[in-house]
C-alpha cells in the first residue's frame, strides 16, 4: 500500500469521516467498474451507485479490521462482489458466471475481521502461482471480468481461461484450507 | 500483490466516470443516520437481571438528574460559574484542569470565539463559540440551518484544511515549528496526535457552542505552549453549512493548568488470559477523561506473523474491557469519538510485545469511585 493509502487506512481505523471523502474520491471509478462487471452491465447506473454507496458504507462500517498492508482495492472488490451477488439473491443471476463464484460466496463481509484474516493469506498464497495464474484469478474473481473478456485481454482462447482458473481455484482453496479456513 | 494485480486492470481502463459526490453524499448521510447510542451499559451475564436493572436504572436516574454525559459536561464550561478547577464538571474531579480563554476571530459572516480548553495530559478539548451572522450567505446556497445535536461528530475540520497544530517543545529551542501541513507521521515526530473531530454542543440561535478535541500522547506539558492555526480552516455541519477561514489566526494555550497529580496509576504486572492466550496487565492509569492500559504478551516475539496476532488481539482486548464503579454501574470503552486505539505497538526489553490502549469513557468520572477493571473475563480490583 502507497503511504498516501497507508494513511487515508490509519484515519479511516481512528474514524476520521474526512479520510473517508478521501477514499471515496479514489475509489468511486474503481468500484462503479467493479459493481457493472459483476453485474455484467444490466444493472441500471442509478442501482450501481446504490451499490456503490453501500460498499463505502460497508467499508466504514468495518474499517477496524481493515489491514492496511492489503490496500483498498481488494477489500472493495471483495465488498462490491458480495453487494452484487446480494442483490441478485432474489432474482436471476445476470449470467452464468455470477453463480459460479464460488470462492468470493467465502468471504463474507458479515464477519470483516475473517474477511481480514482470509484476504491476508489468499494474498499469500497468490505468491505461490504463476503470474498469468494471478492474474486471471484477480480479473475474474475480485475485478469482476467475465472468462471471454479475460480470454481477449490476456490473449488466450476461452477455454485455457477457464480450465486455468480451475486450478488455480483447486490450489488457493487446498492453500487456505491448510491453513484454517475450512470454508474455502 | 492482489493490489497491485487490480491496480493495472483499472489503469489500463479509460475509466471518466470518477465523480463521487453523490456517493459521498449518500454515505456520509448513512453514517450520520446510524450513530452511537449516548450511553451503552455493558449488560454483563454474570449480573442476575435484577442487578442489571437496578443498573440501568441508576443510570437513568443518574443521566436525568445530573445530565450527566461527556456533552453535557463540557457545556458547562459555557457557564462561567462552573469554571472553577475541581468542581469543574459539578463533580469532584480530579486530575483534570481547564482554563479560560477569551479571543475572537472575526471572519467575514461569522466570528470564532475561543471560549477556553479543559485537558488531561492525553485529551484534550478546545471549546468554542462560532457565531454567524443572521444574512451571512453560506457557500453552499443553503439558506436553512439544519443540524444534529448527537454527541458525535458533526462538525468536521476537513482533511484537506491548512489548519494544524504546533507544539513549542523544548527539544525544539523553543522554536515553533514550520508552517505547513502536517501529515500524519509528521504529528507523531512532534509527538501530538489529533483526530479532527469537533462536536456543537448545544445551539442558542446563531451561536453555535463547539469542542475541538485532540489527543496528546503522553508527554508532559507543563509549561508548554500548544498553538491551533486557524489558516485555512474549513467548517462543515452534515451537508448543509459550509464556512471557511483564509486568514492565519493562531490560537496559543499555555498547558500549565493539567493537574494530573491525582490520576490514578496502578501497577499490576498480573498475567490474565484473553482467547486462550496469556497476556500481561502491567499499568493502569486512570483519568476522569480515559484509562490507559499497559498490556504484554507474555512470550517472545519469534516471527513476524506473532506481531499481526499480537496487533489484532490487541485490538479484541481494547474492545472487551469493562470498568466497574463503586455504585454497581458498569461501563464500557466504547468511546466518544471512535478513537479507541493500540496507541502503538513494539516490543519490550524482554522481545515481548506490549501495547498501550487508550479507552476514553462516554462521560467522565470520578477516578475515586472505580471499583475495577475487568478485561475479558479477568478482573483487576482497584485499591
Amino acid at each position: 500500500m502507497q503511504t498516501a493509502e497507508k494513511r487515508l487506512a490509519a484515519k479511516l481505523k481512528k474514524g476520521d469521516t474526512a479520510a473517508l471523502k478521501g477514499i471515496i474520491d479514489r475509489y468511486t471509478g474503481y468500484v462503479r467498474t467493479v459493481i457493472r462487471n459483476f453485474s455484467r452491465g444490466i444493472l441500471s447506473e442509478q442501482d450501481v451507485d446504490e451499490l456503490c454507496s453501500d460498499v463505502f458504507y460497508s467499508l466504514w462500517q468495518h474499517r477496524e479490521t481493515l489491514d492496511a498492508r492489503l490496500g483498498f482495492r481488494s477489500y472493495l472488490s471483495a465488498i462490491a462482489r458480495n453487494a452484487v451477488k446480494d442483490r441478485f439473491k432474489s432474482a436471476k443471476p445476470p449470467c452464468e458466471d455470477i453463480s459460479e463464484l464460488d470462492i468470493p460466496s467465502e468471504f463474507s463481509v458479515e464477519d470483516a475481521a475473517q474477511l481480514s484474516e482470509t484476504m491476508r493469506c489468499l494474498d499469500k498464497g497468490l505468491e505461490e502461482l504463476s503470474e498469468q495464474e494471478r492474474e486471471i484469478f484477480a480479473r475474474y474473481y475480485f475485478y469482476g471480468e467475465s472468462t471471454p473478456q479475460i480470454a481477449k485481454k490476456l490473449n488466450l482462447a476461452e477455454g485455457v481461461v477457464r480450465s486455468k482458473l480451475s486450478r488455480t481455484r483447486s490450489k488457493l482453496k487446498e492453500y487456505l484450507t491448510e491453513r484454517g479456513f475450512d470454508n474455502a | 500483490m492482489l493490489e497491485d494485480i487490480l491496480k493495472k486492470c483499472y489503469c489500463e481502463e479509460n475509466n471518466s466516470d470518477k465523480n463521487s459526490e453523490s456517493i459521498k453524499t449518500a454515505v456520509l448521510s448513512r453514517i450520520e443516520e446510524g450513530k452511537p447510542m449516548k450511553r451503552r451499559i455493558n449488560k454483563k451475564t454474570l449480573l442476575i437481571p435484577a442487578i442489571a436493572a437496578a443498573v440501568i436504572l441508576a443510570t437513568t436516574c443518574v443521566a436525568g438528574a445530573n445530565g450527566w454525559n461527556l456533552k453535557t459536561a463540557i457545556s458547562g464550561l459555557f457557564n462561567e460559574d462552573k469554571n472553577d478547577g475541581s468542581a469543574f464538571f459539578g463533580y469532584n474531579i480530579n486530575g483534570i484542569g481547564s482554563k479560560k480563554l477569551d479571543q475572537t476571530f472575526e471572519r467575514d459572516g461569522y466570528k470564532i470565539n475561543m471560549v477556553g480548553v479543559v485537558a488531561d495530559k492525553h485529551t484534550s478539548f478546545l471549546l468554542y463559540d462560532l457565531i454567524i451572522d443572521e444574512d451571512h450567505v453560506f457557500k453552499n446556497d443553503v439558506i436553512e440551518h439544519t443540524y444534529s445535536t448527537e454527541d458525535t461528530a458533526i462538525l468536521t475540520v476537513w482533511d484537506n484544511s491548512k489548519s494544524y497544530f504546533k507544539l513549542i517543545d523544548d527539544h525544539l529551542d523553543n522554536n515553533r515549528l514550520p508552517n505547513g501541513n502536517y501529515d500524519f507521521e509528521e504529528f507523531d515526530v512532534t509527538q501530538l496526535d489529533t483526530n479532527n473531530m469537533d462536536i456543537v454542543l448545544e445551539q442558542d440561535g446563531n451561536v453555535y457552542h463547539c469542542a475541538h478535541r485532540y489527543d496528546i500522547k503522553p508527554l508532559s506539558l507543563d509549561g508548554k505552549e500548544l498553538a491551533f492555526d486557524l489558516n485555512g480552516l474549513s467548517i462543515s455541519f452534515g451537508n448543509n453549512i459550509f464556512v471557511e477561514t483564509n486568514v492565519c489566526d493562531t490560537v496559543t494555550i499555555d498547558f500549565d493548568f493539567i493537574n494530573d497529580d491525582e490520576n490514578v496509576v496502578v501497577e499490576f504486572n498480573q498475567p490474565f488470559t484473553f482467547e486462550d492466550e496469556t497476556y500481561t496487565l502491567n499499568t493502569v492509569e486512570l483519568t476522569p477523561f480515559s484509562v490507559y492500559l499497559r498490556i504484554s504478551q507474555s512470550k517472545e516475539v519469534i516471527e513476524s506473523e506473532d506481531m499481526d496476532e499480537f496487533a489484532d488481539n490487541s485490538i479484541k482486548i481494547r474492545d472487551d474491557v469493562t470498568l466497574r464503579l463503586k455504585d454497581g454501574l458498569i461501563t464500557d470503552g466504547e468511546v466518544l469519538f471512535w478513537d479507541k486505539h493500540t496507541g502503538g505497538n513494539a516490543t519490550n526489553e524482554n522481545g515481548a510485545m506490549f501495547s498501550n490502549i487508550h479507552l476514553m469513557w462516554k462521560h467522565p468520572v470520578n477516578v475515586d469511585d472505580i471499583e475495577a477493571i475487568t478485561i475479558g473475563d479477568t478482573t483487576f480490583t482497584l485499591d
